[in-house]
């Protein structure tokens, strides 16, 4: 398809503001005045309506096609949602007006606020980070400050080998040392290695429980000990909180600290990568070290305010992305209590269900319960043909599906993660299964099918190597 | 039961294949004593009755989103194209994930190389990333880049910045092995003097961060800027405001290394502070320690064009505590956004909109400057400006407040001490502002002076 660049048409840019005359621009001073016009497209409003619209056709999303990308949590993004965000009185809402003038906002995100902490079992949130990776990184921050007022300078943060990558990444931006704990035959944290591990440079241990392989970590009260007898700080990725919510709590687990993905548990839009939010609550001894603003009730009044002396400072420009944290209020609004424990219950079923149908082809790397998603593997007689997972993700498109997570964790070969979440109906449930049982039969068969796969999608297999080697970022860099 | 798609049927049916007995069952490996089952949460509710409870939550806003907004201070009230918004409904764009399949995922990806094109030529750089959060993350992503390019940790920053942005520099600083020295950048009286930060560089400087146009406002030449930066060795950061670059020098062009800032009057609209677009673009030699994704252009196994994320060896999911950054979701839809905007606006469109923002600050100052007990300042203003009365810049706001004017941040409340006094307010001016309102703010702000005189 064509660039938008490589299109033509009376432009009617020009039409949607008012022309302020040639006299406006004669006050730049002839230093400061661009040479040239900057090269953008000049187009008809209907050509670029066409133009993104024909993009659109070739992307899919949630609202397409049965999407169980592991640990990503791509449920049902239920629409109100998307029009509570639009609604004047929030889009329109400067984040310089001041607190008298925007209560319901506030009022909005204190509540919020308060929904995390319960869910979670914390004492108190920010919803200043703006995605999980940067709570990751403010949790971490917090980590630091804690220890640091201790008159404690721990240097050294632990990390499953099982870990998503932007826990390590997010530990050394925090300027900490990362220390990989190997995994046990069970995919669980390995205690021994563990307490090997934990000292008295050891600031914390970042985990997801259920942890990345999906399964439960059953000690957790026992790694919290171990952490905590050493004077460190538990930290809970919240990337798994789909498979517990309204079930069981990080924080009456030993969690001192959780960042939350509303964009994965809480039913906001991912966007294509983002915006998210993510969240971060505490207990109440590591509150004090909170980043600006925090929302504070004063009776029937809100406000922003500034941090206390111990605050880490500020994380972003303003308090987060409240378009999208409006979206996760209106869906735990909708879903109230019952609601969220049947998400984590049906969140769990479809993983079960899912993992046992699949296993007689697709058998899970561990064999254990697993929760919300689980971690599978081709059958060995599969993989004998020469047949790669990524083949088979490719293969799954011509079936009319996004393929599931591939290659993560690292800590197993050939790995298929695949999280179907809660709003799935058992109908498509079973498709997957009997396209996954068609796949693997092709495998075996006629495996040059899944190597020229896929066959139905806008574009043949990528060549990402190809794009790596000859840089090409900008329509500039082609030509 | 909302958004949940299995019938009890079909839970009965599933649970007797697992040989389970009830949902609770699911849970039977997770220590009892650890399940909870009692949450402190209201019921759910219809969607007819969350749905008036927000109508009622944003209607409390209303005399601020309501308002004529002369508000700025890091956000700006610009006009959002109805085709923007209508695009932006599109389900397959919005529920995507990150593009880690292309061959389903072309849309996104292609829109993201559009947008780095289209932010790249803008800015006068090479290249652009595909989205960081925001402004000030971009700034202190920026510095990080700098750091890795050049092996030194000491960076210059001019104290003109945004305090915001400011703030979240130092907040990072530390965790990232940064030295900060913040360097001032002229007073309010005295005008912007882009030199002073010059003398601040030295040979363990990694970068010189200024902004473009500053917190107050005002743009200057870079250009000696620049060289003194490379003299030592050092990389130039421009944090710019993209629309300006419509009509001003952009940052590559005056000799920046590196353009970061905030994308957000992009056609991104103001949500009470996100979410929000970090832009970061740079030279070609730079792009191997960007942070944040990149859309590349390459072939599919038919020899056709086709885009992918690329260059993915520098992020965390594959270089783990060597990444070049811990971003992973980023503001993908922001960027898509604002590429969008920028394709809707044009070439002339985005002029105009430049422009009318320059004739807006200039006619509002000609009409404070009438004012007794206005004070204005020198420089050479693009949207935004401060001006001082003999009043307390809070009160005034209030004032202007009560007519239906958001008439812009009090410096001092909202940010402490700094360059500014208790009487200064920042207001901002963009396209949107009309000729009558820009009348009525100055006669509201002569009664509130005069009256107080």
């Amino acid at each position: 398809m064509e660039l938008v660049f490589e299109k033509h048409s009376a432009a009617s840019g020009a039409a949607n503001v008012p022309d302020p005359g040639p006299e406006a621009e004669a006050l730049v001073p002839p230093e400061l005045r661009r040479a040239a016009p900057p090269a953008l497209p000049e187009l008809s409003e209907l050509d670029v309506v066409r133009h993104y619209l024909a993009l659109s056709r070739r992307q899919v999303g949630v609202d397409s096609v049965f999407y169980p990308l592991g640990s990503c949590t791509m449920k049902y993004n239920p629409k109100l949602c998307e029009e509570a965000a639009r609604l004047p009185g929030f889009a329109r809402l400067h984040p310089h007006a001041p607190d008298e003038l925007c209560q319901g906002m506030l009022a909005l995100l204190w509540n919020l606020e308060q929904r995390l902490c319960e869910i979670c079992g914390m004492d108190a949130f920010t919803l200043a980070p703006m995605a999980g990776a940067q709570g990751e990184w403010t949790g971490l921050l917090l980590v630091r400050a804690y220890h640091r007022a201790r008159n404690d300078a721990r240097t050294e943060v632990l990390v499953p080998d099982s870990a998503h990558g932007t826990n390590p990444a997010s530990a050394a931006m925090a300027g900490f040392e990362v220390r990989a704990v190997a995994s046990n035959d069970d995919g669980e944290v390995d205690l021994a290695a563990l307490r090997n591990a934990v000292g008295p440079k050891t600031a914390a241990l970042m985990l997801t429980n259920p942890n990345t392989l999906g399964l439960f970590e059953t000690r957790i009260k026992e790694i919290a000990a171990v952490l905590h007898q050493a004077g460190a700080l538990l930290y809970y990725d919240g990337a798994t909180l789909n498979a517990i919510c309204g079930v069981a709590r990080p924080g009456d687990m030993g969690f001192d600290i959780v960042h939350v993905n509303v964009h994965k548990t809480f039913a906001t839009p991912h966007g294509g990568g983002g915006p998210g939010a993510g969240p971060v609550g505490v207990k109440a001894r590591i509150a004090p070290f909170l980043p600006a603003p925090r929302i504070v009730r004063e009776g029937e009044r809100f406000a922003r305010a500034e941090a206390s002396p111990q605050s880490i400072g500020r994380v972003g420009a303003f308090g987060g992305n409240a378009g999208i944290l409006i979206r996760a209020y209106a869906y735990l609004a909708m879903l109230g209590r019952e609601g969220v424990t049947r998400v984590a219950q049906h969140a769990v079923l479809a993983a079960r269900y899912l993992a046992a149908r699949l296993a007689p082809d697709f058998p899970s790397a561990y064999d254990r319960p697993c929760m919300h998603e689980f971690v599978a593997t081709p059958s060995a007689a599969i993989l004998g043909k020469g047949v790669k997972t990524l083949d088979i993700a490719k293969r799954l498109i011509d079936c009319g599906f996004h393929p599931p997570t591939v290659y993560f964790p690292m800590i197993v070969h050939e790995a298929l993660m695949v999280e179907p979440t809660e709003t799935e109906t058992k109908e498509r449930l079973d498709a997957f299964v009997a396209a996954m049982h068609v796949i693997a039969a092709e495998a075996l068969a006629t495996p040059e099918k899944l190597k020229a796969a896929p066959e139905n999608a806008p574009v043949g297999r990528v060549d990402e190597v190809k794009a790596a080697r000859e840089l090409v970022l900008t329509y500039d860099m082609a030509r | 039961m909302p958004f949940v798609s299995l019938t009890d049927a079909d839970v009965e049916a599933m649970l007797g294949e697992l040989g389970l007995g009830s949902l609770d069952a699911l849970f039977a490996h997770v220590p009892e004593d650890l399940r909870r089952h009692a949450f402190a949460l209201p019921p759910g509710r219809t969607q007819l009755e969350v749905e008036r409870e927000l109508e009622a939550l944003a209607t409390r806003n209303d005399r601020a989103a309501g308002a004529v907004c002369f508000l700025g201070g890091g956000a700006y009230d610009h006009h959002v194209p109805a085709a923007l918004r209508e695009i932006l409904r599109r389900g397959e764009l919005y529920t995507a994930y990150t593009p880690y399949q292309p061959e389903i995922a072309q849309g996104m990806l292609q829109a993201l190389f559009e947008y780095q094109t289209m932010l790249a030529r803008l800015a006068g750089l090479d290249v652009a990333n595909a989205s960081l959060y925001d402004g000030a993350t971009a700034c202190l992503e920026a510095l990080g880049l700098a750091v890795r390019h050049t092996n030194r940790t000491r960076v210059v920053v001019d104290a003109n910045l945004n305090p915001r942005w400011r703030d979240v520099i130092k907040t990072g600083a530390a965790g990232m092995g940064l030295t900060v020295v913040e360097v001032p950048g002229g007073g309010l009286a005295q005008g912007r003097d882009p030199a002073a930060p010059a003398a601040a560089v030295d040979t363990s400087t990694a970068a010189l961060l200024v902004p473009n146009p500053d917190f107050f406002g005002r743009y200057a030449d870079l250009k000696a800027l620049a060289q003194a930066a490379h003299a030592h060795g050092a990389l130039l950061i421009g944090a710019a405001a993209p629309i300006s670059m419509a009509i001003f020098e952009p940052p590559g062009a005056m000799g920046c290394d590196v353009a970061c800032g905030e994308g957000q009057e992009l056609g991104l609209g103001l949500s009470f502070g996100g979410p929000y677009l970090g832009f970061l673009a740079a030279r070609k030699e730079l792009v191997r320690r960007m942070p944040g994704r990149l859309v590349g252009m390459t072939v599919d196994s038919r020899g056709q064009r086709a885009f992918t994320l690329t260059l993915q060896t520098r992020e965390q999911h594959i270089r783990r505590e060597k990444a070049t950054s811990n971003i992973c979701s980023n503001q993908s839809l922001c960027a898509f956004a604002a590429g969008l905007y920028l394709a809707i606006m044009g070439r002339e469109g985005l002029r105009r909109c430049a422009a009318a923002c320059l004739a807006g600050v200039a006619a509002l100052r000609a009409k404070l400057a009438a004012i007794p007990g206005v004070t204005l300042f020198p420089g050479t203003h693009w949207r935004e400006f401060v001006f001082r009365t003999p009043l307390r810049a809070e009160h005034v706001c209030e004032l202007l407040a009560a007519k239906g004017i958001l008439a812009g941040v009090p410096l001092a409340a909202r940010f402490g001490a700094g360059i500014w006094e208790a009487g200064d307010v920042l207001v901002a001016v963009t396209e949107k502002r009309t000729a009558e309102e820009i009348d009525a703010y100055a006669a509201a702000l002569r009664e509130a002076v005069t009256a107080a005189r």
